[in-house]
C-alpha cells in the first residue's frame, strides 16, 4: 500500500465540538441520506470498591493503522458507503469523556447503521490498542473488552 | 543476530521496558526465552506480530524484521 495511511489517533479526548464540526462538514455531500455515529465514552466502573477515574490508551500505531485501512476499505465496499471516519483517543481520558468516534455515511440508513456497528466491533477486536484503567488511588488494571 | 522486539500494554509494564532484543531463531524459541526471562508471562496470553502481521504457527525470525508482542486488545 503506497498511499499514506489515514491516521485515526488523536491525543486526548474527542470533544463534542469536533464531532459537531465533522457532521457539519458533510452538508455539502448531498448524495448522503443517512449517517450513523458511535461514540465510546470512558465508564467509571467500580471494581473492588474502587472507581475508575481515567483510562490511559496506547497502541502499536503502525500496525493499527494498516489494519484499520483494510477494515475501512472492506466496509466501504460492502455497504456502499459515501464515507467513513474513525477517531480513537490515545493518552489519558477521564471518565465521561469520549474516546472513540465512528461516523459512517451512506445513501440509505440501514447501510450506514450496519457499517457503523461492524466497524466498531472489528476495531475493538482487531486493532492493537490497550486501555489501562486508573483508579482514584492511583492503582490500575488492564481493561478487558466485553464480548458483544 | 539480535532482533529488536517491541512490547506493548501489560507486557511493557511487566518487563519495565518498551523493547528488548532476542537471539531466538524462531517464534517458538522467542516464547520460551521470554518465559525464562519473565516467569510471570507464563500466565499471560499474548500474540506475536512479525512485520505487523500476527503469526500463529512457528515462524523463522530474520534480521531486519519488526517483531512485537501484543497482549489482549482493549481499544474502544
Amino acid at each position: 500500500m503506497n498511499q499514506k495511511l489515514k491516521n485515526i489517533f488523536v491525543t486526548g479526548a474527542i470533544s463534542p465540538a469536533f464531532i459537531g464540526e465533522k457532521i457539519a462538514a458533510h452538508q455539502s455531500k448531498t448524495s448522503i441520506g443517512g449517517h450513523s455515529i458511535f461514540l465510546g465514552q470512558v465508564r467509571a466502573d467500580t471494581i473492588d470498591n474502587k472507581q475508575v477515574v481515567s483510562v490511559d490508551y496506547t497502541s502499536y500505531e503502525p500496525m493499527a493503522l494498516e489494519l484499520m485501512a483494510a477494515i475501512r476499505e472492506m466496509i466501504i465496499e460492502k455497504y456502499s458507503l459515501n464515507c467513513m471516519h474513525v477517531y480513537h483517543s490515545l493518552g489519558k481520558i477521564w471518565s465521561g469523556e469520549i474516546c472513540l468516534f465512528v461516523f459512517t455515511s451512506a445513501p440509505h440508513r440501514k447501510d450506514a447503521i450496519d457499517a457503523c456497528s461492524e466497524t466498531v466491533e472489528r476495531l475493538k477486536a482487531e486493532l492493537p490498542i490497550w486501555g489501562k484503567e486508573i483508579f482514584g488511588d492511583g492503582s490500575f488494571q488492564w481493561k478487558m473488552n466485553q464480548p458483544v | 543476530m539480535a532482533v529488536k522486539i517491541q512490547l506493548f500494554g501489560q507486557l511493557k509494564q511487566i518487563t519495565g521496558v518498551p523493547e528488548l532484543t532476542t537471539d531466538a531463531g524462531d517464534t517458538d524459541g522467542l516464547v520460551k526465552e521470554m518465559a525464562a526471562r519473565f516467569p510471570v508471562l507464563e500466565n499471560l496470553n499474548y500474540l506475536i506480530a512479525v512485520d505487523r502481521t500476527i503469526v500463529q504457527a512457528n515462524t523463522l525470525i530474520r534480521a531486519g524484521q519488526e517483531l512485537a508482542l501484543l497482549p489482549p486488545y482493549s481499544g474502544g
